[in-house]
C-alpha cells in the first residue's frame, strides 16, 4: 500500500495521485471494460471516478483503505453508465450454449457473443459482483469491502449473480430457438 | 461437476479476455482533469442515506459522455421534435458581452469553455436524421475537443460507427477555430480540415451564439452553428454530469434529458413545467428533475449539501425495504401502483402522515400527503450522522437508481410527496422538500404547488 502517496494526494499534491493512479490504472481500466463491454463507456466511466476520487480524497479517513475505496468509486461508476447503456443491449443472433457440457475449449466465438449477451442482460451491480470475484480474483468478504456492503451480503449477491447468469444464458438459448424457428 | 462450478469456470475464462491496458488519453485526461479540479475540504452534512439521493450515482454516469473533451453529445431523441427549447428566449434583449481574451492554458477563451446546451435538431449531413439533444463542451481538456452523436442510444458510439474529434482554439479575439483530429464518416471532415467560427456571449456568458466564418466540414457546421445555453450544474457531483439549465427565466420550460416514462436514454421535452421568477433547475437528468430556488442555487458549490429545499421530481417509484441497512431494494409485498404507494405510506409506522389527498395533475391521477418523521420514531441508517432518525421511503423501481427518504440532522425534515400515476405501474415521485423547518416548508410549499400544478407529461 502506497499510504504515503495516499497521504500526499490528500494533502492535495497531484503527482503522488497521479503516481496512485498510474500504478492502479491498468488494473481499474480491466475491471471497469468488464463490467462495461465497451471502451468508450469505460474510458468515461473510469476517467469520471479518478477526478471524484482526486476530489474527494481528503475525506477518506484511512488511508490504507485507499485501494477499497477507489475500487468502489470506480464499480460506482461503471453501475451508474451501465444503467445509461442498458436500454441499447443488442438482441441479435444468438447461439445456445451449452453450460453444462462447458469445457474448457468452450470458449468459442459464438460461446462468446452468448456470453456477452447474458452478461449484458444482468442488472450492473450483479455485473460488477461477477467481474470483481471471477476477473479481480475478490474474495466475497473483499468485495464488500469494495461495494461497501456486508460480507453476508456480498455473498449472497454473488451467488445471486450466478443465478442470474445461468437464467440469462438460459433464456438467450430459448430465445435462439424461437428465433430460429421464425427465421 | 455442479452447475454453480460451470458457471464459475465460465465466468473465469471469459472475462480473463478483453483489454488489460488503460489508454494514455484516458491517464491525460485524468491528469488535465484534477488540475482544474479542486479536493472537497470542509467537512460537510452527509446526505441522509450513504446511498440516498440519486444525484452522486447518476450524474457520473451522466458526466462520462461528456467528460472527455470539447464536443457535442446528443443525448436523447425528443419525443416531440417541435417542442421549445430547454430555456425560453431570453426575457430581454440579449446584449453582448465583451469578448474575453484568449487564454493560454485552454487555447481557448475563458468565458467560452465550459458545456453547452441547445434544442434538438437533426444533422443531416452527418447522417442523424431525427432530431437529437445537443451538449457542446468546450476546452474542458485543454484544447482537446471532441464531438459524439448519439440520437438516444450510444449505439453507435460503442459500435465505432460514428466518431468526431477536433482541437479548438482561438486564433483572434471573437473567433474560434477547430481543427479535425477523428474523421466523421460521411461529414466532410477529414483530419485537419480547419472550421473557423464567430462567437458572440450574451446575458452575461450564459448564452453563447457560433456562426460559421469558413468551415468546409459540413457536419461540424450544423452542429455548431447556433445559439446554445450554458449548462449550470453546482449540486454534488453533477458538476462532473447531468444537465441542468441553472436559472430559469420566468416562463414555460421543457426538460431536456428527463425521462419519466423509462422509454430511451433521456428524453427531450418529457416534462414541461411554468415557473415564476426565481427558480432555477439543478438537475435534468435520465431519472429525475429537480427545482429549486435560485437564492438557494447561488449557495451551492458542488459540496454536500446543507439542507434540501426544492422540488424534487424522480421517475418510476416503488417502496423502500425497511432493513436495517437501509439497502437500496424494494420493499416486498408493496405494490407500485399509486393507491399501493399511497397506501404504504399512510400505513409506515415510522411517519406522522396527513390524510392523503386525491387529485390530478396534467389529468393524471394523483395523491397528495404531507410527512415528517414520528416523533417516536427512532430507527436510523448506518450512515445517519449522529444517528438521527430515518425512514426510508422509495427508490427508482427496477434499476435502483436513486433512493429517497425523510430524516435529517435536526429532525426538521419536512416532505410533501406527491404521486402521479403516469401508467398503472409507473408512479412518479415528486417531493417538495425541506430540510430546515416547519415554516420554511410551509413557505416553499405555498411557491412550489403552482408549479407542480403546471406539470404536463409528454410520452
Amino acid at each position: 500500500m502506497d499510504r504515503g502517496l495516499v497521504e500526499a494526494a490528500q494533502r492535495g499534491d497531484r503527482e503522488a495521485y497521479a503516481d496512485l493512479v498510474r500504478v492502479r490504472g491498468d488494473r481499474l481500466f480491466a475491471i471497469a471494460h468488464r463490467i462495461l463491454r465497451d471502451v468508450d463507456r469505460t474510458e468515461d466511466a473510469l476517467q469520471d471516478a479518478l477526478v471524484i476520487a482526486w476530489r474527494d480524497l481528503p475525506g477518506l479517513r484511512d488511508p490504507d483503505r485507499f485501494d477499497a475505496w477507489l475500487h468502489r468509486l470506480v464499480v460506482r461508476s461503471c453501475v451508474a453508465e451501465a444503467v445509461r447503456a442498458r436500454r441499447h443491449v443488442a438482441n441479435l443472433h444468438v447461439l445456445p450454449l451449452d453450460i453444462a457440457a462447458a469445457s474448457d475449449d468452450y470458449l468459442s466465438v459464438a460461446d462468446r457473443d452468448q456470453l456477452e449477451r447474458g452478461f449484458l442482460r444482468l442488472p450492473p451491480e450483479q455485473r460488477a459482483i461477477l467481474v470483481l470475484r471471477h476477473y479481480a480474483g475478490l474474495e466475497p468478504a473483499e468485495i464488500a469491502d469494495a461495494l461497501g456492503i456486508p460480507a453476508g451480503t456480498a455473498r449472497s449477491r454473488l451467488h445471486h449473480a450466478h443465478r442470474a447468469m445461468r437464467a440469462a444464458l438460459e433464456a438467450d438459448a430459448r430465445a435462439t430457438a424461437i428465433g430460429g424457428s421464425l427465421a | 461437476m455442479s452447475r454453480e462450478r460451470d458457471i464459475e469456470r465460465v465466468l473465469d475464462a471469459w472475462l480473463a479476455q478483453g483489454p488489460t491496458v488503460m489508454p494514455d488519453r484516458l491517464f491525460d485526461g485524468v491528469l488535465d482533469r484534477i488540475e482544474r479540479q479542486p479536493q472537497r475540504r470542509l467537512a460537510r452534512l452527509q446526505r441522509r442515506f450513504a446511498t440516498m439521493r440519486p444525484i452522486t450515482i447518476f450524474a457520473a454516469a451522466a458526466a462520462i459522455a461528456v467528460a472527455v473533451g470539447a464536443g457535442i453529445v446528443l443525448l436523447g431523441r425528443p419525443s416531440t421534435p417541435d417542442v421549445a427549447a430547454p430555456t425560453t428566449a431570453p426575457s430581454v434583449v440579449p446584449t453582448p458581452t465583451a469578448v474575453p481574451s484568449p487564454s493560454p492554458v485552454a487555447g481557448l477563451p475563458d468565458g467560452v469553455a465550459g458545456t453547452w446546451i441547445r434544442a434538438p435538431r437533426a444533422l443531416p449531413a452527418s447522417g442523424i436524421s431525427e432530431p437529437a439533444v445537443l451538449l457542446l463542451d468546450l476546452g474542458t481538456v485543454g484544447t482537446a475537443t471532441q464531438v459524439r452523436a448519439d440520437p438516444g442510444t450510444m449505439r453507435w458510439l460503442s459500435e465505432g460507427g460514428w466518431r468526431f474529434g477536433s482541437r479548438g482554439s482561438s486564433p483572434a479575439p471573437g473567433r474560434l477555430a477547430f481543427e479535425t483530429t477523428l474523421a466523421v464518416p460521411n461529414a466532410g471532415c477529414d483530419v485537419g480540415t480547419v472550421g473557423e467560427y464567430a462567437y458572440t456571449l450574451y446575458d452575461d456568458g450564459r448564452v453563447l451564439d457560433l456562426a460559421a466564418v469558413d468551415e468546409p466540414c459540413a457536419g461540424r457546421a450544423e452542429a455548431y452553428a447556433g445559439t446554445w445555453r450554458l449548462r449550470d450544474c453546482r449540486l454534488p457531483r453533477s458538476n462532473l454530469g447531468t444537465i441542468c439549465a441553472g436559472d430559469l427565466p420566468a416562463g414555460t420550460h421543457t426538460s431536456a434529458f428527463f425521462d419519466p416514462w423509462n422509454l430511451s436514454d433521456g428524453a427531450y421535452g418529457a416534462l414541461r413545467l411554468t415557473v415564476p421568477e426565481g427558480w432555477s433547475n439543478s438537475e435534468d437528468f435520465l431519472t429525475s428533475f429537480f427545482l429549486v430556488p435560485s437564492e438557494e442555487y447561488a449557495k451551492e458549490d458542488g459540496g454536500d449539501l446543507e439542507s434540501w429545499h426544492g422540488i424534487y421530481v424522480q421517475r418510476a417509484a416503488s417502496a423502500a425495504a425497511q432493513d436495517e441497512e437501509c439497502s437500496n431494494v424494494e420493499q416486498p409485498g408493496v405494490a407500485r401502483t399509486l393507491d399501493g404507494l399511497t397506501a404504504w405510506l399512510a400505513a409506515h409506522p415510522g411517519l406522522a402522515a396527513s390524510e392523503p389527498l386525491e387529485l390530478t395533475i396534467d389529468f393524471k391521477r394523483a395523491t397528495l400527503t404531507d410527512l415528517a418523521i414520528d416523533p417516536a420514531w427512532t430507527a436510523t441508517c448506518p450512515d445517519a450522522p449522529g444517528g438521527h432518525p430515518l425512514v426510508a421511503l422509495f427508490r427508482e423501481a427496477d434499476d435502483g437508481g436513486w433512493d429517497w427518504g425523510l430524516g435529517w440532522p435536526g429532525n426538521q425534515d419536512r416532505q410533501r410527496v406527491i404521486l402521479v400515476e403516469l401508467e398503472p405501474e409507473n408512479v412518479m415521485l415528486i417531493a417538495i422538500n425541506d430540510t430546515n423547518s416547519q415554516a420554511r416548508f410551509d413557505e416553499l410549499v405555498a411557491k412550489a404547488m403552482p408549479i407542480v400544478e403546471s406539470f404536463e407529461f409528454r410520452k
